[in-house]
């Protein structure tokens, strides 16, 4: 034991061999490692990244060794794990001793209170936790200040509450709440999703602890947004010499923040080490397919690039919808208008909340605008009848986000193809089958997947039945609403590939609707970017990089995405504020983010909405500063 | 054969689906079929044996030997004038008749009597009521008398509550409006109440009584429908059907009703069934439903009411355990399903 805490000495947190299996059954035979045999180790400010795809057991190790995961599932753990030289598992109140081979093999046991008291305070002290969903960690009834006031409380900070409020305003501020003054009365659904991150990381502090553990912090976050957190975890890092262990799906955060990596797969971690030297020179084949999940997209050409002569097929013209929040209520699609023309792939990109989706909606029908014309071939869309309506939407197609929420439980996946077919009664029964399988076929399905519920496949799966869903009525035009987001990288290079080989095949014109940048510059041919519901500038896809964006805004969105230590993108985001995005009225609508209009206060920027104008080399852009 | 109902066994509520459906499989059979293998109509009155119990039939034949049989069938020979004056009182009033039953204790020659007109194969397997007809018969017929009026209760209840809950769960408006005003107005109105008045300003009929309960049983089927359907509108499918070009109409009656809600639909037809049977045999019992000769459980035991505690527990006791069987086999059926749809929503 005491060799142990000696060689323990530098190390923050050190795992070692930890095994969770859970039961699967109940009967003591068959378990489900869900942690098998895991070693790892934080030392005092490092950021150590732990990357892997959903199911590989992240999230089950961290919970493990924080004893969250008690009572959950009867579980069988091996193995130690010590905190600053403290042994963390007998804590977790999870064994009972079990001599066999020399290993410890632990089990649950009842509730043990002592035990749950001490791993209690060492959670809320030494470690501490901060979760994906920053707002559903946060209770909705609690003030942002009372949830400050408890977490300064419960790290037994001295002094009543006026002391503990304005030590509480100091944290805030330095996670970077500049106004946490007002934010302090305000509760969790006034806020957006990235104060509410910043809000959690400072109740973190509170208890100056010693390890961070961040799950997935920047998932459900915008990229500029996101940006803005990584930033803040250096800094912490630099100032309170604060250790974080980084759980992250995406290798671009990882990328970015982390000194030391680990690489888990089903439960094992199979490649670590320093980051730059993992990442470059894996040795692991599933570590190369996280690297280069989208390698051969690059040395693809986009097919055939669309001429500029290319027929129109899609003309949006001028569209408006105002949404009601409320007793305010704004534009969510102000005065959009764009061209899309046979054959290519125009991507739209922006925050969330810029009119993406709406735009999608709008433009499929599938809820009413406040102006505008959709023109399909010259049709205007927005005006047909029912039964033009319906020959209409078998040539526009759409492929949403969740497939699992688009594919009715209880319908065989046959009975959810057949639908489009059968609604009109066109065809026979033979004819519908061969169509089955043959768009079975074209996305690589197997044809007895027919007769599968939409529960028994995997996720990928079950976008490619949507897939193959939108294909059966062979459309000409497929909107793609963040189709694969949802998906884990290998997935989503196969569907993007997938995607790409119908366009060359059937000719398809894609609208392609994303938050991903980089997935966006491999497929698309035009792209535009909106914000606040207006497209404020379109760029071939050539031209969309740092360097040749007009709008500031483009720029801030491209110099955020993760990439690894580019100290040019860094510098760049440096230029912007850090504020929140706020709707304004009137004028240019990015004024309070833009950094050239706080440098030169340009008066029409107040007033006058900029007009979307043409630049050098084939873009467009709406923005009263930016140079031809 | 088996392994689908050992299946069944092992799901959450199996017991119950499986043991609620074989209730109601065997009522419904019975109900079809019933007047096939029945051998006396529940019209047709056998004055030579009233209330003849069942045990006469039944266990005599199974426990006397031949001889035996010669020997009684000698002794009913010397007891016969007997026979013929006691069918005489029975032609007269009923009332009168189960009285004089009551004032006379069956002496030790009417035993005899019994017993002998059960080796004369009388057929009477489950005896007969204080008019000779027989139980079965009277049994079968009021199985037809209470499914039949609980159908129509369903069809009122389901075949009006589906349609508005589909409808004011997915439009916005004027059906929820609707709705919400047709469902306050029938629920505002007690239910026992409300059949009392439509029986006394109408005339009694118990198809028109069995309506009025599914009128009764409208809103909370509606309701029921109506939130599920309003959860689900905003789901994925719901508007992935629209954008692949469905109607409206197939939304609602494929994805939302067939696909979602059959299940709520089984559980509420099986439950209302029960309730159905339930106020039938009451308001039977009571004299408003179902009238005599027309037969129904509730006025098998009504007329039963007299002979009771003379010993002719027999008239009493098979509808009573009929309706029981009836109802719990419906109610089982019913609780069963929605323990298992439970079971499937929570996975």
């Amino acid at each position: 034991m005491k060799v142990v805490e000696e060689k323990n000495m530098h190390s923050l947190l050190d795992i070692r061999d930890l095994c969770i299996s859970f039961e699967r059954d109940g009967s003591g035979e068959k378990y489900l490692h869900a942690v098998n045999r895991i070693s790892l180790r934080v030392d005092p400010g490092e950021i150590v990244g732990i990357i892997g795809q959903s199911g590989s057991g992240k999230t089950t190790l961290i919970m493990g060794i924080l004893g969250l995961l008690r009572g959950a599932v009867p579980g069988v753990w091996r193995g130690e794990a010590f905190l600053d030289g403290k042994s963390l598992l007998p804590l977790c109140g999870e064994y009972a001793e079990e001599k066999s081979g020399g290993k410890i093999v632990k089990r649950n046991t009842p509730f043990q209170s002592a035990q749950e008291k001490l791993l209690g305070d060492l959670r809320g002290r030494d470690i501490v936790t901060i979760f994906q969903e920053p707002r559903a960690a946060l209770d909705p009834y609690f003030r942002v200040g009372e949830h400050m006031l408890e977490a300064l409380r419960r790290s037994r900070a001295p002094g009543g509450e006026t002391e503990l409020r304005t030590q509480g305003i100091e944290l805030l501020q330095d996670v970077g709440l500049v106004d946490a003054a007002r934010l302090w009365d305000l509760h969790p659904h006034q806020i957006s999703g990235g104060m509410a991150q910043r809000v959690m990381i400072a109740m973190a502090l509170c208890a100056r602890p010693k390890l961070l553990v961040a799950d997935e912090p920047s998932t459900a976050l915008d990229v500029t947004t996101q940006a803005k957190l990584l930033e803040l975890f250096r800094r912490l890092r630099d100032k309170h010499g604060l250790a974080i262990l980084l759980i992250s799906h995406d290798i671009g955060v990882i990328q970015e923040i982390s000194q030391r990596v680990y690489v888990m797969r089903h439960g094992e971690v199979v490649e670590s080490g320093e980051t730059r030297e993992v990442l470059e020179n894996f040795q692991h084949p599933y570590t190369g397919s996280l690297v280069k999940a989208f390698a051969h997209f690059e040395h693809i050409p986009a097919t055939s690039i669309a001429n500029s002569d290319a027929v129109s097929l899609l003309e949006i013209k001028s569209l408006r919808k105002r949404f009601q929040q409320g007793d305010k209520s704004f534009w969510a699609l102000d005065d959009v208008s764009l061209e899309l023309r046979e054959g290519e792939t125009y991507a739209l990109v922006g925050e969330s909340g810029s009119g993406k989706s709406t735009l999608a909606l709008s433009l499929m029908v599938l809820q009413t605008v406040n102006g505008g014309e959709v023109l399909y071939k010259g049709e205007d869309v927005l005006k047909a009848d029912k039964k033009r309506m319906r020959a209409l939407r078998r040539e526009i197609r759409m492929l949403f986000q969740h497939p699992e929420a688009v594919l009715n439980p209880g319908m065989t996946v046959g009975a959810i193809l057949s639908e489009g077919l059968e609604k009109d009664g066109e065809f026979t029964r033979n004819e519908i089958d061969q169509r089955i399988s043959e768009v079975l076929d074209q996305v690589h399905l197997d044809p007895s997947h027919a007769l599968r519920f939409p529960g028994n496949l995997s996720t990928g799966e079950k976008q490619r039945v949507t897939i193959a869903r939108a294909l059966i009525t062979r459309p000409k035009l497929l909107v793609c609403d963040e189709p694969v987001s949802s998906l884990d990288l290998a997935i989503q290079a196969q569907i993007m590939e997938l995607l790409r080989e119908f366009q060359g095949r059937l000719g398809l014109t894609y609208l392609f609707i994303s938050h991903n940048l980089q997935l966006v510059k491999l497929l698309a041919h035009r792209i535009g970017v909106m914000y606040m519901g207006r497209l404020v500038e379109e760029a071939p896809a050539g031209g969309f990089t740092t360097e040749g964006a007009r709008h500031p805004y483009t720029r801030l969105l491209l110099a955020s995405v993760p990439s690894m230590g580019d100290e040019t993108s860094r510098s760049i985001c440096a230029e912007f504020p850090d504020v929140e995005p706020v709707r304004l009225e009137g004028g240019c609508l990015f004024r309070n983010r833009c950094p050239w209009y706080l440098k030169s206060r340009n008066p029409e920027c107040e007033n006058k909405t900029p007009p979307l104008r043409n630049v050098l080399g084939g873009g467009k852009v709406a923005c009263h500063l930016a140079g031809d | 054969m088996i392994s689908p109902f050992l299946r069944i066994l092992g799901k959450p509520g199996g017991y119950r689906m499986l043991l609620g459906g074989l209730l109601v499989f065997l009522l419904a059979l019975v109900t079809i079929t019933g007047t096939y293998w029945t051998r006396f109509k529940p019209d047709e009155m056998d004055f030579e044996h009233p209330l003849v119990p069942p045990k006469s039939a039944w266990l005599t034949r199974l426990t006397t030997t031949a001889d035996g049989r010669k020997a009684l069938m000698e002794s009913h020979q010397n007891a016969a004038p007997s026979t013929s004056s006691s069918s005489v009182t029975e032609e007269g009033d009923d009332l009168l008749g189960a009285l004089k039953e009551e004032e006379h204790p069956p002496t030790e020659a009417s035993t005899a009597k019994v017993e002998f007109s059960a080796l004369r194969d009388h057929g009477h397997v489950l005896g007969t009521d204080k008019n000779g007809r027989d139980m079965i018969a009277l049994l079968v017929a009021g199985a037809r008398s209470c499914f039949l009026p609980g159908l129509v209760a369903c069809a009122v209840a389901l075949g009006i509550g589906v349609p508005l809950g589909l409808f004011a769960g997915f439009y916005e408006g004027r059906w929820r409006m609707f709705a919400r005003i047709f469902n306050g107005t029938l629920l505002s109105m007690p239910r026992m109440v409300l059949i009392l008045v439509v029986i006394c300003v109408l005339e009694p009929n118990v198809y028109i009584t069995m309506a009025v309960l599914g009128a009764t049983l409208i809103p909370r089927v509606s309701e029921l429908i109506a939130t599920r359907v309003r959860i689900l509108s905003g789901m994925g499918f719901i508007l992935a059907a629209k954008e692949g070009g469905l109607g409206d109409f197939r939304i609602l009656t494929r994805h939302l009703f067939w696909y979602q809600n059959r299940a709520v639909f089984f559980i509420q037809f099986s439950l209302i069934m029960a309730e159905s049977i339930l106020t039938e045999t009451t308001l039977s019992y009571l004299q408003f439903g179902t009238k005599p000769p027309d037969v129904s459980w509730g006025n098998i035991i009504e007329g039963s009411r007299l002979t009771f505690f003379s010993g002719q527990y027999w008239i009493t006791f098979f509808p009573a355990v009929a309706i029981i069987m009836a109802i719990l086999g419906f109610f089982y059926l019913g609780d069963g399903l929605n323990a298992r749809l439970a079971y499937r929503e929570g996975r």
